[in-house]
């Protein structure tokens, strides 16, 4: 069957926002599948208003497409109290840490493993405003001005709080980053 | 493995948790799998904000107006025995015209 005119419009919308919306998903709730489940359900909502969201001009549908998305992570929240036994029964299985993969994986796979591992651990101690941020920028490969118009930030504070998530990150890694080379100037 | 830097570790990362392209296209595709609502659904949503969509409702039964009426003459009907009110059916009928 051929693609309606609604599912042309619905998939350019759709790849116009989802790697903001994902990597912003990601950023607050921390759990990539999480944040897919609430990256299909923002969309869903997006198709079921679809002629009211297609006659946005364009800055005004991605503030709806926000709103959406944050009143999806707001509820998501209150649910996640009720299931809080679940996710740290989930924990304790997955993901398979480094030391269970080494035996049968080559070693630089292995050390692979370990630092997407230590870098994941190291994101976790953002505050929520800089891991969001760190998240679009590296993951939705967002410049800061793009970061800024979903988020309603200006782009310098954008530049800025990135620049604070990376320090942090680096110095959790023990690694050098150019911001952290500026700073021991 | 030489020293990795922090963008060499934050790609890994970031390849690691991104969304394939196969991933993404089957999330569009489940949705627009979806039916689309119709443009009377969509009209009674309106005010409800973004994100807390309530449930789409069952449209009331079209109900042909003589239904009503043979209704209202039921009520009416119930309602002048029980106040023993001398009030003729056809009055009431014709106040609901």
């Amino acid at each position: 069957m051929p693609p309606t005119d609604a599912e042309d419009v619905f998939t350019a919308i759709f790849e116009a926002h989802r790697p903001a919306v994902y990597s912003y998903l990601l950023g607050r709730v921390g759990e990539p599948e999480l944040a897919r489940d609430l990256l299909q359900e923002t969309f869903l909502r997006v198709w079921r208003r679809l002629d009211e969201v297609r006659g946005l001009p364009p800055p005004r549908r991605q503030a709806w497409i926000f709103t959406v998305t944050r009143n999806l992570v707001t509820d998501s929240y209150r649910a996640r109290s009720t299931r809080a036994a679940t996710v740290q029964e989930l924990a304790t299985r997955v993901p398979p840490t480094a030391g269970a993969l080494a035996a049968d994986q080559p070693a630089a796979h292995v050390e692979r493993n370990e630092l997407v591992h230590e870098v994941a651990a190291a994101i976790r101690t953002l505050p929520a405003d800089l891991r969001v941020i760190l998240s679009m920028h590296a993951v939705g490969e967002l410049t800061s001005v793009q970061i800024g118009a979903a988020l309603g930030l200006p782009p310098g504070t954008v530049r800025y709080k990135l620049s604070r998530a990376r320090r942090v990150v680096a110095a959790a890694l023990d690694l050098d980053s150019p911001s952290l080379q500026e700073a021991r100037r | 493995m030489n020293e990795p830097t922090l963008e060499a570790a934050l790609a890994a990362w970031a390849q690691g948790v991104r969304l394939s392209a196969s991933d993404a296209d089957i999330i569009r595709s489940r949705i627009v799998m979806w039916p689309e609502p119709r443009a009377s659904m969509r009209s009674r949503q309106h005010g409800t904000g973004p994100g807390h969509l309530s449930e789409q409702g069952t449209p009331p039964p079209n109900l042909p107006d003589t239904w009503w009426q043979a209704l209202a003459v039921q009520v009416s009907d119930v309602v002048v025995r029980a106040t023993n009110l001398a009030v003729p059916v056809h009055s009431f009928e014709r106040s609901l015209a």
